[in-house]
């Protein structure tokens, strides 16, 4: 048979459970883990799918004779205890590998495997909101805040120019709000 | 039948080949270059609504062009919103309906040439008489190898006079089909057209006739 080791804790209304399956026996055994929470099970992934063994109601795999398998998922649900319990043991296979079960022989597995391409989220634009600051100010200030080089003294006084003004236009109230032609 | 167009290398020509021989196969084309397409775009849904599980993969195909045609999105928030393991069920679901289905593959060996690799019965590997396009094909044939698509036929793409197809196909163990460089081929491609619809007596148009026979075989005698 199998031992299971378990500890359970709440963070931020999650439940993370960690788990260590001992197999102390001499031969491997295939072991079920099922969750005990009353809520989805949140397996570790890779590669943006269900790490080898998880899926919803918890994990299967092989412990090998004499060792240890961590296992960690969450749950939404709040923690009770025990969090999982071992459901069923069988002998396990001789050719079924100890710590990883289905290399690939699935969609999943090969995404696991191989290593999802998809492109990395800095590259994806954001919808943007439109800028308040018009194109041609900002890119004007933008080249300068590149630049490593300091302002030289002409630019130095457009900044505190571009400062002064901006900053009385902001100041003035809502009620003497200048027509369009006075702006300039 | 599902055949995966792979090959490795980017830019070896994987879609003029899809294009082409899912003429002459009579066959859907999927473009699954996910963040890449290149085969013609269309309104309505594509590829990456399919993998984000917004829309049927059957109904995404487009039957009013030049070839049937199962388009793909050109966002990169598209390609990266679709879960590519999806993909095989999306092709599983194509081939029932429409029972010939011809994928191209995106460059690299990441699972999303993985996951074709696995749903398809049989690959074609394009690839240019170039050594380090040649290095690609070997390491895409391995890969095609371990999920179990056999090797149906290698396009040797934009050949020039003399090419060494015996040599490729001592290296790479499957029949050779060498399609010439011709600006026919790459015109028809931009319009999204098969070259045999602009020059059906080319040269290349034969050769793509060529490839699709032995792709025939190749997949039957297997």
């Amino acid at each position: 048979m199998v031992d299971l080791d378990w500890r359970v804790e709440a963070q931020a209304g999650v439940s993370l459970v960690e788990l260590t399956v001992h197999n102390p026996g001499r031969t491997a055994r295939r072991v079920r883990v099922a969750n005990r929470l009353d809520g989805a099970v949140w397996p570790p992934r890779r590669e943006g799918v269900a790490a080898a063994g998880w899926d919803d109601g918890g994990f299967e795999g092989v412990v090998a004779a004499g060792g240890r398998r961590a296992l960690g998922y969450a749950s939404p649900a709040a923690p009770t205890e025990p969090p999982a319990e071992v459901v069923w043991t069988e002998r396990a296979g001789v050719a079924e590998p100890a710590d990883r079960s289905a290399l690939r022989a699935t969609p999943d597995g090969v995404v696991r495997t191989l290593g999802a391409a998809r492109p990395p989220a800095d590259a994806v634009p954001r919808p943007t909101e439109p800028d308040p600051v018009p194109d041609a100010v900002e890119s004007w200030l933008g080249a300068l805040d590149d630049r490593s080089t300091a302002p030289t003294a002409a630019e130095r006084e457009a900044l505190e120019v571009v400062a002064r003004r901006a900053g009385a236009l902001a100041d003035r109230s809502a009620d003497e709000r200048p027509s369009p032609g006075d702006s300039r | 039948m599902i055949l995966a167009i792979a090959g490795g290398k980017g830019g070896v020509g994987k879609s003029t080949v899809s294009l082409n021989l899912g003429a002459e196969l009579d066959a859907v084309v999927v473009d699954a270059d996910l963040s890449m397409a290149d085969l013609p775009t269309a309104r309505g849904p594509d590829l990456h609504d399919v993998l984000a599980g917004r829309a049927d993969p059957v109904e995404a195909v487009r039957e009013d062009g030049p070839v049937d045609l199962l388009p793909c999105g050109r966002t990169l928030a598209g390609a990266r919103a679709g879960e590519v393991a999806a993909l095989a069920s999306a092709l599983d679901a194509v081939e029932s309906i429409y029972d010939r289905v011809v994928v191209d593959c995106p460059a690299g060996m990441a699972a999303d040439v993985g996951v074709p690799l696995l749903a398809a019965d049989a690959a074609v590997l394009v690839t240019s008489s170039r050594e380090f396009a040649l290095a690609d094909a070997v390491r895409t044939r391995a890969l095609a190898r371990e999920l179990d698509a056999g090797l149906a036929a290698v396009a040797l793409n934009r050949t020039g006079r003399e090419p060494p197809t015996e040599t490729l196909r001592r290296a790479l163990g499957a029949r050779v089909v060498a399609v010439p460089d011709d600006g026919r081929v790459r015109r028809a491609q931009r319009q999204g057209r098969p070259v045999a619809s602009l020059a059906p007596d080319s040269r290349p148009a034969a050769r793509f006739v060529a490839l699709a026979e032995t792709v025939r075989t190749g997949t039957l005698t297997r």
